[in-house]
């Protein structure tokens, strides 16, 4: 946790990696020819290789499948905010957002041949609603869609329940992580959904629109080849992507992962700490992030908070939460659990370019001066403490009728970032004479708890959702979610009760995407909500994804921001397309 | 044949052995000798100092014990200044060993006939395990037990047989000498009697001498020819068994004697109050002369040399040796 | 003969009946215990989309949807006796985290590899421990050799985790000695040819080397306290008086004397082999069980966490009675049935 302990850390990565490099770099590991062969990471193991259904809720997609086998209809640029088009060519809406039409690609086949049509869009949402809400997307499906119906071969209109002005970015935009996958008819029409495995070599299963197919896998590392005849290339839409491989292959830890990379074994890494980064870039001085200099990294769409049960006293009182927001030193937090990799936050909204003006919608109308979210000031902490009738015990803690005034905040086990976070707020928090303490739970455990309300605090990714637009953030806090504890709450697991605040969301959240009227609803909205703070903003989140350029070029990066550099997400479709060798192939003529 | 006295078995030659750094050597300049075909029993109190001599002897002395001076000659080889390699193909065939009853001495997962065929193997070389069988059989026998012994396990025997399966490893190889340490101790009375006379009739039939170490003198009388009588690391008599019955001359023998239990009556111990002095404790004079109701000035001062006291009969007491 | 075979069958039903009892028992356990740990598999899997995902829409009602779908809904005892019926009839189900895939195939795919690491690497790690811990505790070994061995056990004071690092850094990148991670050449696909056997083998043995370097150290500790012990017994120095050869006292009369106690942990540890080893796994990327464990325990899947741990209950109780009955072959002292 102290500096002196990352200085070690990093003294220790060096001193592993002296070991390795001056013998290490030659000789390709891979027994593809490296300069056709592009390798990922893949952060942990496939248990279930041989699983290529999309929709179980088991499934896996980041090792491959849903970055160069399925293609999406279209992907929301997070740096541009612009919707780009794929499969789809344009999908708008009537003005009273019930009715979406969705115009297809023309010439798009499935890698056995068979043309890509409307029929295989109304049989995918028919396939959802049927067997709502087992399967992923199946639920939101069943809620906002009554009927969809083939217009002609490269048209679908959706008929909605209701009007849903962001049916386009949520659920056929790349915006978080994936979207919805259209899935071919004449292989899925006799199959049942829940158990199909799609996946039978002999048969070239499974079949999909991706450049790429299925070569071999294991759980520890998946192959892709090239198909020569891509749709994409043969209608002249694209070029074939330049590598003939792809691999997807999990290195095991950070420390393994990091010496893969200096071993040139493998192109890119998820996220790492910056201490493995430092020792990359002294090893080879190619590697590059998404940054060229401090803080390297690139923002995830989650911004991590201290989050309250809003129904548990006395977290419940407003006050007592703009009390622990004083204790908070986000400028400590940054330094030490982010090694100053990160920046932090004022809100729940991650720092996107397409979110900056809500920012400053907060900033212009004087929102920080009335509530300041930054101030670290112990000394109002106090004095809102002791005007609730607490005082110091001999133990240095506050309490009240004998009750010390204690918190517990919870983590996802598998969340280092955020036990670090954890444990620099508890000791804030300790320092102010809070007795806190931090506990870490088992993934499902922590969701679980989560949305039973069973917890006081915790640190987590509060109001996951907004990416260019404010509202599917805004909306986690609304009532209506509100669930008893106990109950399983969907959203709103802070049981945060505004009646106002909701109202005004909802209202939002009916209008048009870039409404004008939009920006005074946020605004009345988001005074509501800072004056409340039912959660402590504390930062961004931060990935720190390096890319070698031995092999490969062009890698997204704040200079070149065609993607962003999320390569688990199913976006590196379009990476795939961008990457070029670093040498020229050999076996093709300049 | 020569005189039993011109050419023993074994000669003990000044044996002094000391544990670690203790002052006072556990057995301090010791001299005897077994003659051919006789049993001399070696008796003494525990912590005297017979059990150390006779592993001396065996060269089984553990670290802190080591021998600091003397010399073992059997048959005029020193076998302490043998090498080990050397002592190890003589040992079984010239010494043996029966172990204290009491003693857990056969490995629990070989069969009696296994050990007794590792004694053979290690110093014969039997490449088949044929012409063993009929031996190992007949060595049973001469104990007294049935061949079907040789297929069984040490815990499948009573303590009496385990003993006699010693006694019949023992003579395995026909050594000149078998040091029988306290053989019958821990048996109840009829074994002991049982195991005694197999010792008996072995050496009667075999003609090798024994040396018998043991406390109990009753034992002695019955199994021994001559008894050297041990008190505190040193020798204080040594002299035939009947005579020493008849006339002990050192006051430690004859309390020795008295305190032997006989068929019937069981006679408090007639040795004075207090123990033997510890091996921290150096003496003077007589190291029995604090419990000697004969002790006179002359014992506090000066340790008494084994002096000749009649024919074949030596002892170490100013006290007898008074005119 | 006829009352010791009498007590020997006696014996053999008393130990079958003990075998099935401890399976019941740890059945029964292993039905209670996930699901008295605080989650919920389903809750737990679509937590685990939403970790990726940022979060996952309707959820709730996808929870429930798929609860019913496992008869989670059940009354406990129902769900019960349907778990004891599957597991009399070895059918483990369906993998909650992992639906649609069988326990059974998620079992298959990875027990092979641990299997052959695991149970190589624990064999490897008793012979070596055990003959260094009786060489240290052999009062007649050479010097040198007592002061070299405890050293070479410093080895297993290094967290595996630490070794597996060190080994592939030096062997796998360093020399290039070894392939640093998998289990078999991506060229070699498994299959009946010696070119993958070899690669397998090749791929095994620095897990193998993690394995048995950190684990060698609790035989040898075990090993060394019996042999000491044992070389004290009176047996040892009669063995010696008989001018026994050093080799033959040190096997027949120590070694074999002293191993007794060592081969039931040793019964112990090859039965719970199929639990497989998370960190040695993860270090070397190895496609073993102790993942698919840690996974299922993680994601609360009940029935992947009940399919495995009745494999390893099986297999420990299998190895126990196998001792149980091996156990007076080496022990001539436990062969009357008298226990």
């Amino acid at each position: 946790m102290k500096p002196v302990g990352i200085a070690i850390k990093r003294f220790v990565f060096i001193g592993l990696l002296l070991s390795v490099a001056g013998c290490s770099l030659h000789a390709p590991k891979s027994d593809y020819d490296r300069r056709e062969t592009v390798v990922f990471d893949l952060e942990t193991r496939v248990l279930a290789p041989n699983m290529w259904n999309p929709y179980v809720p088991g499934a896996r997609l980041e090792h491959g499948f849903h970055q160069c086998m399925i293609e999406p209809l279209f992907i929301l640029n997070t740096e541009t905010g612009i919707i780009e088009p794929w499969l789809g060519l344009s999908m708008t809406s009537n003005e009273t957002l019930d009715v979406w039409t969705l115009a297809l690609r023309p010439e798009v086949k499935w890698n056995d041949g068979v043309p890509f049509t409307a029929d295989d869009v109304v049989f995918t949402i028919n396939l959802l609603l049927k067997n709502a809400p087992s399967l992923l997307f199946s639920g939101p499906m069943k809620q906002w869609v009554a009927r969809a119906e083939k217009v002609d071969a490269l048209t679908v209109l959706f008929h909605l329940t209701k009007p849903n002005p962001r049916f386009k970015l949520d659920y056929w935009s790349v915006k978080i992580a994936n979207s919805v996958t259209i899935l071919p008819e004449h292989i899925w029409k006799d199959k049942d959904p829940l158990t199909f495995k799609n996946y039978e070599p002999g048969k070239g299963w499974p079949v999909f629109t991706g450049p790429y197919k299925l070569d071999r896998f294991s759980e520890t590392s998946f192959s892709y080849r090239r198909d020569d005849g891509w749709w994409g290339a043969k209608a002249g839409w694209k070029p074939l992507p330049a590598p003939k491989m792809l691999e997807w292959v999990w290195q095991g830890t950070e420390e393994m992962r990091t010496a893969a990379m200096v071993d040139g074994s493998v192109d890119s890494l998820c996220d790492i700490t910056l201490g493995a980064y430092q020792a990359l870039e002294h090893f080879r001085g190619d590697v590059m992030a998404w940054t060229d200099g401090p803080p390297y990294v690139w923002l995830d769409p989650c911004p991590r908070a201290l989050e309250f049960n809003c129904g548990h006293p006395p977290w419940d009182d407003k006050e007592m939460r703009w009390a622990m927001n004083y204790c908070i030193n986000r400028d400590v937090i940054v330094a030490v659990a982010y090694e100053g990799t990160s920046m932090p936050s004022k809100h729940f909204f991650p720092a996107y370019p397409p979110l900056e003006r809500f920012t400053r919608i907060l900033e212009q109308n004087g929102a920080y001066d009335r509530f300041p979210v930054w101030e670290y000031n112990p000394d109002k902490a106090r004095e809102i403490l002791e005007s609730k009738g607490y005082t110091r015990n001999r133990y240095g803690y506050f309490e009240k009728d004998g009750k010390e005034l204690s918190v517990t905040v919870t983590t996802h086990e598998a969340a280092i970032e955020l036990q670090r976070v954890a444990q620099v707020v508890v000791e804030q928090l300790q320092t102010a004479g809070i007795n806190a303490s931090h506990r870490s739970e088992a993934g499902g455990t922590w969701m679980d708890n989560g949305s039973l309300g069973n917890f006081d605090a915790r640190v987590g990714w509060m109001a996951c959702g907004s990416v260019s637009e404010p509202w599917s953030s805004m909306d986690t806090f609304n009532a209506s979610w509100m669930m008893p504890d106990g109950k399983r709450a969907q959203y709103n697991i802070w049981r945060w009760k505004n009646e106002a605040y909701s109202a005004l969301v909802s209202d939002m959240g009916r209008m048009p995407l870039g409404d004008p009227r939009i920006d005074d609803l946020y605004w009345r909205a988001m005074e509501i909500w800072l004056d409340e703070l039912p959660g402590i903003p504390l930062t961004q989140a931060r990935k720190l994804l390096p890319f070698a350029q031995d092999h490969w070029k062009n890698w997204p990066s704040k200079e070149n921001p065609y993607s962003h550099p999320c390569t688990w997400w199913q976006s590196t479709c379009k990476m795939i397309h961008e990457i070029k060798p670093v040498a020229p192939d050999p076996g093709k003529a300049p | 044949m020569n005189t039993p006295l011109d050419n023993p078995v074994l000669r003990v030659e000044d044996l002094e052995v000391r544990y670690g750094n203790l002052a006072v050597p556990a057995v301090n300049r010791v001299n005897f000798e077994v003659r051919r075909g006789e049993i001399l029993g070696l008796v003494g109190e525990s912590g005297c100092g017979k059990s150390t001599a006779a592993m001396s002897i065996l060269r089984l002395l553990h670290p802190p014990g080591r021998v600091t001076h003397g010399r073992v000659l059997l048959d005029g080889i020193d076998l302490l200044a043998m090498g080990t390699r050397e002592h190890r193909a003589l040992c079984w065939k010239t010494i043996s060993l029966v172990p204290q009853g009491a003693m857990n001495a056969l490995n629990p997962v070989l069969r009696v006939e296994n050990q007794i065929a590792d004694a053979i193997a290690a110093h014969e070389d039997t490449r088949s395990k044929g012409p063993l069988t009929p031996r190992i059989n007949e060595l049973l026998a001469l104990v007294g037990l049935p061949s079907r012994v040789r297929r069984l396990y040490p815990h499948e025997l009573s303590g009496g047989m385990r003993q006699r399966v010693c006694i019949a490893m023992a003579v395995a190889l026909r050594p000149p000498l078998v040091i029988a340490d306290e053989p019958t101790s821990a048996l109840d009375v009829v074994v002991q009697r049982v195991v005694a006379q197999s010792l008996l009739d072995i050496k009667n039939r075999l003609g090798n001498s024994m040396l018998l170490i043991g406390h109990d003198m009753g034992l002695m009388a019955q199994l021994a020819d001559r008894v050297a009588i041990m008190y505190a690391g040193r020798l204080v008599e040594i002299a035939p068994v009947a005579d020493v019955f008849r006339a002990p001359r050192h006051p430690y023998t004859r309390q020795l004697i008295e305190s032997t239990p006989t068929i019937g009556q069981r006679r408090p111990l007639a040795v004075n109050e207090g123990g033997p002095p510890g091996l921290g404790t150096r003496t003077a004079g007589c190291p029995f002369a604090p419990r000697c109701p004969h002790a006179m000035p002359r014992c506090a001062n000066e340790p008494p040399a084994m002096a000749q006291c009649g024919e074949d009969w030596q002892a170490a007491c100013h006290w007898s040796a008074q005119p | 003969m006829s009352t010791m075979r009498g007590s020997s069958l006696a014996y053999l039903i008393r130990r079958l009946a003990m075998f099935a009892l401890t399976i019941w028992l740890g059945l029964t356990l292993m039905f209670l215990i996930p699901r008295m740990a605080p989650g919920d598999p389903i809750a737990a899997m679509v937590a685990r989309i939403s970790s990726q995902a940022g979060r996952v829409e309707n959820s709730e009602q996808m929870i429930q949807a798929w609860r019913t779908r496992f008869g989670l809904d059940a009354p406990l005892y129902q769900q019960y006796g349907r778990y004891l019926w599957n597991s009399l009839h070895f059918d483990l189900g369906y993998s909650m985290a992992y639906f649609p895939m069988k326990v059974e195939d998620l079992v298959r795919a990875g027990m092979p590899w641990t299997l052959a690491l695991l149970s190589i690497a624990t064999v490897l790690s008793f012979l070596v421990g055990s003959t260094l811990g009786a060489l240290m505790g052999w009062p007649a070994s050479p010097r040198a050799l007592r002061l070299v061995l405890p050293a070479a056990l410093c080895f297993t004071s290094i967290p595996p985790f630490m070794l597996g690092i060190l080994l592939i850094y030096v062997f796998a990148f360093g020399l290039r000695w070894f392939p640093f991670a998998g289990a078999y050449a991506h060229e070699f696909p498994p299959g009946r040819n010696l070119d993958f056997v070899f690669s397998a083998v090749h791929h095994g043995i620095l897990p193998a080397t993690a394995i048995v370097v950190t684990t060698m150290g609790f035989w040898a500790l075990g090993m060394r306290a019996m042999m000491v012990t044992t070389s004290g017994e009176d047996y040892m120095i009669l063995a010696q008086a008989k001018g026994l050869r050093p080799r033959r006292l040190f096997w027949m009369y120590g070694v074999r004397n002293a191993i007794l106690p060592q081969v039931t942990s040793l019964a112990l540890s090859i039965g719970g082999i199929a639990g497989g080893s998370v960190l040695v796994e993860y270090i070397f990327t190895y496609p073993g069980m102790g993942y698919l464990l840690y996974q299922g325990i993680v994601n609360n899947d009940y029935a992947l966490i009940q399919g495995m741990t009745s494999i390893l209950i099986i297999g420990v109780a299998t190895a126990v009675l196998i001792v149980d009955l091996a156990y007076p072959l080496l022990d001539p002292r436990i062969r009357r049935g008298d226990l």
